[in-house]
């Protein structure tokens, strides 16, 4: 591989300099636009206290191409699937050159505190989020005691994964 | 970055208002020197300096940063501005060491890294030279002609100055009765024709208080300054700026008459005398006589028109009206097609005397005149490249390629030798995409909807537009004021002062026959009509 642009460089250098609050990102020893990523479950989420593990990839063409990135950690969310891929637009067609390592990692972070139900990747959690949240609604004034209900089983449901990942 | 920039002008005003006097601070050396001359001017020329007192404690407030002694008077002022401003003309060159160009990349020399020494210097050689009268700067140029000179006469600016012998002329007889004098190989003539039977004769003898200096397209020794116009041209990939082989711009096109005494008033007349010293106006030029006085003028064919600033050319100025200047110098209003045979109504409050920002249009070329005074008091070419200097360091990054943008400039800035040779220098040329004003390096990136290469999508904001590469503006005589290099013009990417952004996409030139267009006057292409300005963005 041709060396490291300097872009490359910079924003490692910044990664590990000036790290993001609930977000490690450390490159392979072995392949520098490899990167191995912690990101803590956001304050007052139902992923708050779990932490995920994510590998993030710069291809050749970064950052004219957007980075791959991929949970290694199982989570129950609409927009992420079994196998840990994520569906958000930044990492796909609204990719722009001027966003960063960065910037991406907090977009998921972001992502994990609000879920985007209508654009999803695992239908059945989808369906269930918004049948639940439809019914919520309707309830009117209990709409909070629902959203708390969803919520926490989705909490424990991660929690669940993660001891079971962590078993296995 | 802003405060950057805020910081450097407020810095500036401290300079203004220190009450130390610059001169001070000079070396003590310098200090005699300019002493010296001051002194000879002061006993030479007493009264004329006293009479500018005034002016130039006013001046020292304003532009302390400008010159960095003490304001001399504005004779001496006027002298010291060729060296630095731009290079003499070739044909009043022949006593001057050759200025060298300004685009120039050689090694700047001392005098070129200082300016105010090249100030000084000038000055010295100055007590010699003869007084300024101003300057003509051809627009669309931004310190050098778009391609090379045809003519030795041909450069992008011409420094008018008094001449060791007046050649100015001006009318001693109307119609001398005698068709000889149309022959008479010393006698300066203006022939027009007035119907098919009747030409009007009008006889012109030396004036021993005016120089005048012609200007055309034609390289003949009667023409002082040669002028064509250019056209863009397919070249290869790109496109390149080539003379107009099919100029409409006359081969003697207009004549200026500056008196030789103080305050110099520079007018300005339609129409060149050719090597015969005859000006023979065309059967298609409209032409009239008084009924009263017998008066004889006219307009040549495209016509000379003049466009005068409203008030002081300086930050607020507003573009006037454009009026046409007679052969004999008198002012009409502009024919509604340009080569109209029925002129304009007559304007009689106004003169054609030239003022400082005077627009000159030619029909295909358009002239600035700057006054030397004018030129003293607005942004001295050692400003321009301290706020170029400010640009770059505020070292603006690329938020593609995270490179330090680096605006190059052939004749203001130089590259410091560490940094020439940093790979990819390419990548560190500021592009701005026109719609939002973003700047970043030069990238390949696409949005996904973006078919050409012309309308491409911020990165940052996703709006989208043109990507262009941002040049400096160079030619100092462009600009109104002296304020941080915010703006460009859109599309051209040429990088200068909010206000003379303001000021240049106001000001409308004659296009075509009868069309208007704004256009930018570092390299004359046209600006967009709904965004001529755009503020720039840095990272």
């Amino acid at each position: 591989m041709a060396g490291l642009p300097k872009r490359i460089l910079k924003e490692t250098q910044r990664l590990l300099t000036d790290p993001v609050q609930g977000i490690n990102a450390t490159p392979d020893e072995q392949n520098a636009r490899y990167f191995h990523v912690v990101v803590a479950g956001p304050k007052d989420s139902p992923f708050e206290g779990g932490t995920f593990k994510l590998e993030l990839f710069l291809p050749e063409e970064y950052p004219m191409a957007p980075p791959k990135v991929r949970f290694m950690t199982k989570i129950y969310h609409p927009n992420i699937d079994k196998l840990g891929r994520i569906c958000l637009d930044i990492l796909k067609d609204k990719w722009s050159p001027a966003l960063q390592i960065r910037t991406v990692l907090l977009s998921i972070q972001a992502l994990l505190s609000a879920p985007n139900p209508d654009d999803p990747l695992a239908n059945d959690v989808a369906d269930a989020w918004k049948t639940n949240e439809h019914l919520a609604i309707q309830t009117g004034e209990e709409s909070f005691l629902y959203m708390y209900f969803i919520f926490t089983s989705l909490l424990y449901f991660t929690r669940f994964c993660l001891l079971f990942n962590n078993f296995s | 970055m802003a405060g950057e920039i805020k910081r450097a002008s407020s810095s500036r005003k401290e300079g203004g208002s220190d009450p130390v006097p610059a001169v001070c601070r000079r070396p003590t050396t310098d200090l005699k020197d300019v002493q010296d001359i001051l002194k000879s001017v002061v006993s030479s020329s007493e009264g004329f300096v006293s009479r500018h007192t005034s002016i130039n404690e006013e001046e020292e407030k304003m532009s302390s940063s400008n010159n960095q002694f003490s304001p001399p008077p504005p004779l001496l002022l006027r002298q010291i501005t060729s060296p630095v401003s731009s290079q003499p003309p070739p044909i009043l060159s022949d006593t001057d060491p050759p200025a060298p160009a300004p685009h120039e990349k050689s090694p700047p020399s001392p005098d070129d890294i200082d300016g105010s020494r090249g100030v000084e210097a000038g000055q010295r050689k100055g007590a010699k030279r003869s007084p300024l009268y101003g300057e003509i700067i051809v627009l669309g140029t931004n310190g050098t002609l778009p391609c090379a000179p045809l003519s030795p006469k041909m450069s992008h600016s011409f420094v008018l100055k008094k001449q060791p012998k007046s050649t100015g002329v001006s009318l001693i007889v109307r119609n001398p009765g005698d068709a000889e004098s149309l022959s008479r190989v010393h006698t300066h003539t203006v022939a027009m024709t007035m119907s098919k039977t009747k030409t009007s004769v009008m006889e012109f003898g030396p004036d021993p208080s005016v120089d005048m200096f012609q200007i055309g397209r034609s390289a003949d020794s009667a023409i002082d300054f040669v002028v064509v116009d250019t056209i863009e041209e397919e070249a290869g990939e790109g496109r390149r700026r080539v003379f107009n082989s099919s100029s409409s711009v006359s081969r003697y096109s207009c004549r200026i008459l500056c008196e030789r005494e103080p305050p110099y008033t520079a007018k300005l007349y339609a129409a060149a005398f050719d090597t015969n010293r005859k000006i023979q106006l065309s059967a298609a030029a409209p032409t009239w006589s008084d009924s009263e006085t017998g008066a004889t003028d006219g307009l040549t064919t495209n016509g000379v028109t003049l466009l005068r600033p409203q008030g002081v050319f300086e930050s607020g100025v507003e573009p006037g009206e454009w009026r046409e200047v007679t052969v004999m110098g008198n002012l009409r209003e502009r024919r509604p097609l340009r080569s109209s045979r029925e002129p304009g109504p007559p304007i009689l409050m106004e003169t054609n005397v030239l003022t400082d920002g005077c627009l000159i249009d030619l029909c295909g070329v358009t002239l600035m005149w700057r006054s030397a005074m004018g030129l003293d008091h607005g942004p001295s070419n050692t400003l321009i490249r301290d706020r170029q200097t400010a640009l770059n360091n505020m070292t603006p990054q690329c938020p593609v390629n995270f490179m330090t943008l680096h605006f190059k400039s052939g004749r203001l800035v130089t590259t410091p030798a560490t940094e020439t040779g940093l790979e990819g220098e390419t990548l560190r040329e500021p592009w701005v995409y026109m719609n939002c004003g973003h700047v970043f390096g030069q990238h390949s990136w696409k949005g996904l909807k973006d078919e050409d290469n012309h309308q491409r999508t911020c990165p940052l904001c996703s709006k989208v537009g043109t990507y262009t590469k941002l040049e400096l503006g160079n030619e100092r005589a462009f600009f109104v004021d002296d304020g941080p290099l915010t703006h460009t013009f859109s599309p051209c990417g040429h990088v200068t002062t909010e206000k003379t952004a303001k000021y240049w996409s106001k000001v409308s030139l004659p296009y075509l026959a009868s069309q208007w267009i704004s256009c930018c006057p570092f390299c004359s292409s046209h600006l967009c009509p709904t965004k001529p300005l755009v503020k720039l963005f840095f990272n």
